[in-house]
Parts: C-alpha cells; sequence; structure tokens
C-alpha cells in the first residue's frame, strides 16, 4: 500500500508538471497579456493577474515608490498574497521600467 | 498573436462578444510553406483551404480580441476584469443617456443568478424599525417617481494628471445623465424611522470582490445622513423605462447624484444605517479622498491631511462636434451639458481663440434638480485655419472650471475646461 502511494504521488507529480507547462504554453501563446518582454514578465503576469486584467496595470504610470504603496495596499485591503521576497524586487522593477513615471 | 475567443461569459451571465478586427499586415506571417507553417501553429491546425484565402486576410483565429460589452455600444473599454468603460463624449449628445451609452464601473465582479422575487432589500442600524424590502414592496408602498439624475465617476479625467495618478485611467466619459425611475431614498428611511443617533449611511451591493473572497466587499461607501435624506436621491429599479443594465446595477441600486458615483451602490441590498462615518471597503485611506489643502504635483501627502470628497465640483462637455471635426463652413453649433454636484450651473461660456473672447451660450434649466443642464450656441470662425472651442461652466456661487489641474495623489475631481479641435477649411 505504501509502495502504491509513492507512486500515485510520482505520477501526480507529472501530471501537475504537465498542467503547469500547459498553462504556461497558453500563456506564452497569448503572449502573456501584451506585457513587454523582459525580467520580471512572468512574473507579474501571474501576480497581478490573478485578480484583475492586466489592461488596468499597462494604463499606469507610476514611480517605484508609488508602485510598491499599491502592491502593500493591494496585500493589505485586497487580498493578494505576498510574493516572494526575491519576485517582489522582481515585479517591482519591471513596473516601474514598462509602465513607470519617466 | 492571441486568439480569439468564441464568446466569454461575464460574471452577470452575459455573452460578451469577442469582435476581430484587423491587425497586423499578412506578409508578416506569409513567406511560402515556413510562414504558413507559422500560421498554422499558431491558430493550432492545418489549414485545409489556405489557397482560398484573399491576400488581405488574416485568419480570424489570429486576429486582435476586441472586447466589447452587450447592450452597450461603441464604448471605450478602459478595463476588461473587471469591466470598466467610458463613453466618448460625441456619444453623449442626448440629453437623456440612453442606456448604450451609460458609463460603467466595476469594482468587483456583478451578481450571477439573479432570483428578482428573492431580492431584499435590508435597511437597518440606527432605525426605529429594521426593514426588509422586496422589490415588490418597494413598489407598492412607496410614491414610484422617474428623475434623470447625473452620475459621474470621482476619477473622471484622471488620465490627465502628470505626474499620473493610479487607477483607471478616464478621460472624459465616465458620466451619463439617465432617466432612473424608482422610490425615494429619503421616503424608505422615514418608513425605518431614523433614530437621532444617525449619522452616516453604509451600503452594501451584491457584486463580489476582485479575489474571490465572499468575506471582502468589492465596495461599500456611504454618505452623510443629511445627504441621504436628500429627497432626489432614488432606490432606482428601472434604467430609462426599462430593467436596468447588468452593468449598472440590476436590479436594484442607488442614485445619489451630485456626489461621486461610488456614493451610489450598485447591486444594492443593504443600507446599514450607522452612528459613525461609514468604514466599509474604499470609504477609508484615501479612497475618495482629496488633500485638505493645495498640494503641487506629485507631492506626497500624509494620510490624516486627506478629506471625503462629497459634491462633485462644476464642469461641462462638448457634445456636438466631435473633436478633429473638419468643417466648410464659417458658423458651427456647438452642443454640451453642464453640471455642479448639489448645485447648479448659472451659466456656460464659450471661446473659440483660446480664452482672449468668450460667448455666453444659451443655457437650458435642468429637467429637475441634480439633472444635468444642457447647452448650447453658434460660433463664427473668421478665416480657415485650427481652432480650439473651449466649454467653460459657472455654478449658482460663482465658482469656474479651473484653466487647469488641481493635482491630488489619487487622480480625483479633474474639472478642467474641455476642449475640442475643429479644423475651418
Amino acid at each position: 500500500m505504501f509502495k502504491a502511494n509513492r507512486l500515485f504521488l510520482i505520477f501526480l507529480t507529472f501530471v501537475l508538471i504537465g498542467i503547469t507547462q500547459a498553462i504556461n504554453a497558453r500563456a506564452a501563446e497569448n503572449n502573456w497579456g501584451g506585457l513587454p518582454k523582459g525580467a520580471g514578465q512572468e512574473e507579474v503576469f501571474y501576480q497581478c493577474g490573478s485578480c484583475h486584467s492586466l489592461m488596468l496595470v499597462k494604463q499606469q504610470g507610476l514611480s517605484r515608490d508609488r508602485w510598491e504603496d499599491t502592491l502593500v495596499w493591494m496585500i493589505e485591503e485586497q487580498g493578494m498574497s505576498r510574493p516572494t521576497d526575491k519576485n517582489w524586487a522582481l515585479i517591482l522593477d519591471y513596473l516601474s521600467t514598462h509602465f513607470g513615471s519617466e | 498573436m492571441e486568439k480569439s475567443g468564441v464568446g466569454k461569459k461575464t460574471a452577470a451571465g452575459c455573452e460578451t462578444k469577442v469582435k476581430p478586427s484587423r491587425g497586423v499586415d499578412r506578409r508578416t506571417f506569409l513567406g511560402g510553406a515556413t510562414g504558413l507553417a507559422a500560421i498554422a501553429a499558431a491558430v493550432g491546425d492545418v489549414i485545409p483551404f489556405w489557397r482560398n484565402l484573399p491576400e488581405e486576410f488574416i485568419p480570424i483565429a489570429m486576429a486582435e480580441d476586441q472586447f466589447s460589452i452587450d447592450g452597450k455600444r461603441e464604448l471605450t473599454v478602459l478595463n476588461d476584469r473587471p469591466v470598466n468603460a467610458e463613453t466618448p463624449p460625441h456619444l453623449l449628445d442626448d440629453d437623456v443617456t440612453p442606456t448604450a451609452r451609460h458609463f460603467v464601473r466595476n469594482n468587483g465582479i456583478p451578481p450571477t443568478d439573479i432570483d428578482l422575487a428573492a431580492w431584499r432589500l435590508l435597511i437597518d442600524g440606527e432605525v426605529d424599525k429594521p426593514l426588509s424590502l422586496s422589490l415588490d414592496d418597494l413598489r407598492s408602498k412607496f410614491e414610484v417617481v422617474k428623475l434623470n439624475l447625473q452620475l459621474e465617476c470621482g476619477g473622471n479625467g484622471r488620465a490627465f494628471f502628470e505626474p499620473k495618478a493610479k487607477g483607471n485611467q478616464w478621460t472624459y466619459g465616465a458620466v451619463g445623465c439617465s432617466q432612473w425611475t424608482g422610490v425615494r431614498l429619503a421616503d424608505v428611511l422615514n418608513a425605518a424611522g431614523v433614530k437621532s443617533t444617525a449619522v452616516y449611511t453604509g451600503h452594501y451591493g451584491a457584486d463580489l470582490h476582485l479575489s474571490g473572497d465572499s468575506k471582502k466587499e468589492a465596495i461599500s461607501r456611504g454618505v452623510p445622513i443629511a445627504k441621504a435624506m436628500n429627497p432626489y436621491n432614488l432606490i432606482a429599479f428601472e434604467q430609462n423605462g426599462a430593467p436596468i443594465h447588468p452593468e449598472n446595477g440590476a436590479p436594484l441600486r442607488l442614485v445619489v447624484p451630485g456626489w461621486p458615483g461610488s456614493c451610489s451602490q450598485k447591486w444594492l441590498n443593504r443600507i446599514w444605517v450607522r452612528d459613525q462615518v461609514h468604514d466599509g471597503a474604499k470609504m477609508m485611506g484615501t479612497s475618495y479622498r482629496v488633500p485638505r489643502y493645495p498640494v503641487a504635483p506629485g507631492e506626497e501627502v500624509a494620510k490624516e491631511d486627506f478629506a471625503i470628497i462629497e459634491s462633485m465640483p462644476v464642469k461641462s462637455l462638448i457634445t456636438s462636434p466631435q473633436t478633429g471635426v473638419k468643417v466648410g463652413d464659417r458658423k458651427l453649433l456647438v452642443r454640451g451639458h453642464a453640471w455642479a454636484g448639489d448645485r447648479s450651473v448659472s451659466r456656460v461660456d464659450i471661446t473659440i481663440d483660446f480664452g482672449r473672447t468668450w460667448v455666453s451660450a444659451e443655457l437650458n434649466t435642468p429637467a429637475n434638480p441634480f439633472a444635468w443642464q444642457t447647452f448650447s450656441t453658434q460660433v463664427s470662425f473668421p478665416e480657415r485655419g485650427y481652432y480650439e472651442v473651449w466649454a467653460r461652466a459657472t455654478d449658482d456661487t460663482g465658482v469656474q472650471q479651473p484653466f487647469s489641474i488641481a493635482w491630488n495623489p489619487k487622480g480625483y475631481l479633474n474639472n478642467m475646461m474641455h476642449r475640442i479641435a475643429v479644423y475651418v477649411s
């Protein structure tokens, strides 16, 4: 029985990898929601696109500070999950580069 | 390239039409077998009849998606999730805004599977007798009135802020004045019996928070009790004589004209009469608040220095002709609407020479208080060339529209003059 469980878990892992790859492939195919190419494109796609359309993101023109305030507000008030520390910087850099105030 | 969908169901249960539009030059893709293989890969299948594709056609499955909203015509979509769409000024020319042309503003996801018989409006809190009213109760127990009521989003005009403010980048069209049928909010509150401890209302609706968390409200704002008791606020159940559009708050909504649109809760199911300033979603922090004192563009302002927006300021919109029009005549009829929140508009002046000289337009009285007022005038151009027609409204206390934006961090209350371009040949 123990062996069967392990086999099942291995099977499940491959299925999940397959599903993730399929989702990534579809997202890539759909051009990451029209987000400009650059480091952080994928991370922004998933972090931002889970609740609302990326159309909202693409309208903005905010400084890095204001982007940070915005992300903090979304975490504290709007139920957004906190990005990992690594993704936090990546996402902020991406947003302030491509949708910044310069 | 993005694939077009067949049709997406919005949360409101309406099919949104996904209309393909011309996108890219076919030559970009087609260069013999390699190009065809690329298209086939993108489309996701072989194309048996590829030889029949006319030269200028892009396969529909590769054309850009164009999001449109069922029952709305030619609105500019700012966001498709949540749905936010505004009306180009020249499509707001009607004295009464048709439903198909009324702007759409969502903070969350509209409810689906609405059971009209089961819909209830709860009135509770600082009242003698809490009420739970069905749609039939509202129609039968209270006087039903029809009013032309103007609504404007607090962030209308945000797009023109420099530096940019965060949020939906509305330009001119988050405004409308439809005819609403309903019962007076004051009559319903009086039926419940408002206690002397009442300070503010708190509004609740059936729209879902974007995160899907049912414990969070997408938006829940309110107004001071004095504003709530104004006889021109409606609990509305019809828009232009027909059921309210699903994106405009069906089956029941508040219409609290003259204040930011966010005070007019859509998909209304509860009014909580409170003994304190309401602290619901998007009442607090800096939501719908502006600094108490004038600030420089880009200035950082401490949270405690913000005050809640109440009456919207005086503003006007030129709705005819469309900006960029080319005319052959030296004379042109200019039309538009003006409004002033809780106040009325006393005059609208028009200039065609960048503000050097002004003429006073003919200005109608509103159909009823809190309807917008239509203005018109004929302007005369001295010679051919490029002109701008500007409109400047003055309210009944003498306050006028400004020449530039009073910047504030969240991009609210842009009531700068509207300017349109006219090319006279």
